[in-house]
């Protein structure tokens, strides 16, 4: 039992995986060479086994950082993709409290305020990750914009606070729509790194 | 020499909407108790006011234009873009609108 933690200690270990598969192979190639029906040459050619050697390591090498790479690549994208969502999520509490044309004036400024800093937060991301779709993420940002502008030009009820926007109902729920759509294609964008 | 004054921390950090009637922390409310008088002295101590927005809860377009928008129609465009400047980290976008405000001012 304890000879097989040892053994798989060794083979969780890179490179114990290695020898492990290295000795494996040797063994096979010994059986193959003593009791195979083929007759193996015993004689090495030197080119041959430069060749194989220099193509397993870059081999090796090109799997192991391309691996990483893409892995890297992938959780960044994860990354983005998960920001960009929490401001969907947002966007979708404040465009529901218009459709029930229940906004309270110094909440719906702060979630606003909250949403445009988080666009402007990922352009930042994007950026750092060398994903360019600077252009996607000025439209989402304009479009949040200007639907804040609509919304708090409207000064709010005297007694409860509350911004009414029955009169703009229809012209925010198109900008609503709009900006969602930006946001998907944003997506669309970034995936496609 | 600048003037600083940071709205969040010296007027409110939940600035309001447009008129007083609209609630507390007003632009009007802003504007006759604060602005007007600040700018006004800066402009005869020939100090540039800088104007900080950062660390608020957000500013409405209401307050904004009525602020900035009433100040440039009692200077002048020419006064109040020559001698107001903005900081605004968190919502970079804010300056551009409110300069905004201040040029179409006049054709209210």
């Amino acid at each position: 039992m304890k000879y097989l933690n040892t053994f798989v200690t060794v083979v969780r270990n890179k490179a114990g995986y290695f020898f492990v598969v290295f000795f494996i192979g040797s063994i096979f190639g010994f059986i193959t060479t003593r009791f195979s029906y083929f007759n193996f040459e015993k004689d090495i050619n030197i080119i041959d086994f430069t060749t194989l050697v220099v193509s397993t390591v870059v081999g090796i090498y090109i799997a192991t950082s391309v691996q990483k790479s893409v892995a890297v690549q992938k959780s960044e994208k994860d990354l983005i993709i998960g920001e960009i969502n929490q401001i969907k999520i947002s966007l979708n509490t404040i465009s529901n409290s218009v459709v029930q044309n229940n906004l309270p004036f110094n909440d719906t400024l702060f979630k606003f305020k909250i949403i445009i800093t988080s666009i402007y937060d990922l352009q930042q991301l994007t950026l750092a990750c060398n994903i360019n779709v600077s252009e996607q993420i000025n439209e989402v940002k304009n479009k949040a914009i200007e639907i804040k502008q609509l919304i708090t030009n409207i000064s709010p009820n005297t007694e409860n606070q509350k911004i009414d926007v029955s009169s703009i109902q229809n012209r925010c729920n198109i900008l609503f729509s709009d900006l969602t759509l930006n946001l998907l294609k944003l997506i669309i964008h970034i995936n496609k790194y | 020499m600048e003037r600083i004054y940071n709205i969040a921390e010296s007027f409110s950090a939940t600035p309001g909407a447009r008129y007083r009637t609209d609630g507390k922390f007003s632009g009007e409310e802003f504007y006759s108790t604060v602005l007007k008088d600040l700018f006004a002295d800066c402009l005869k101590s020939g100090d540039i006011l800088k104007i900080i927005l950062d660390g608020s809860h957000g500013y409405a377009t209401s307050f904004l234009d009525e602020t900035f928008g009433r100040l440039s129609r009692d200077f002048g465009v020419s006064e109040v873009t020559s001698n107001l400047k903005f900081v605004s980290l968190e919502e970079p976008y804010l300056v551009d609108e409110i300069f905004e405000y201040i040029r179409n001012s006049s054709k209210k």
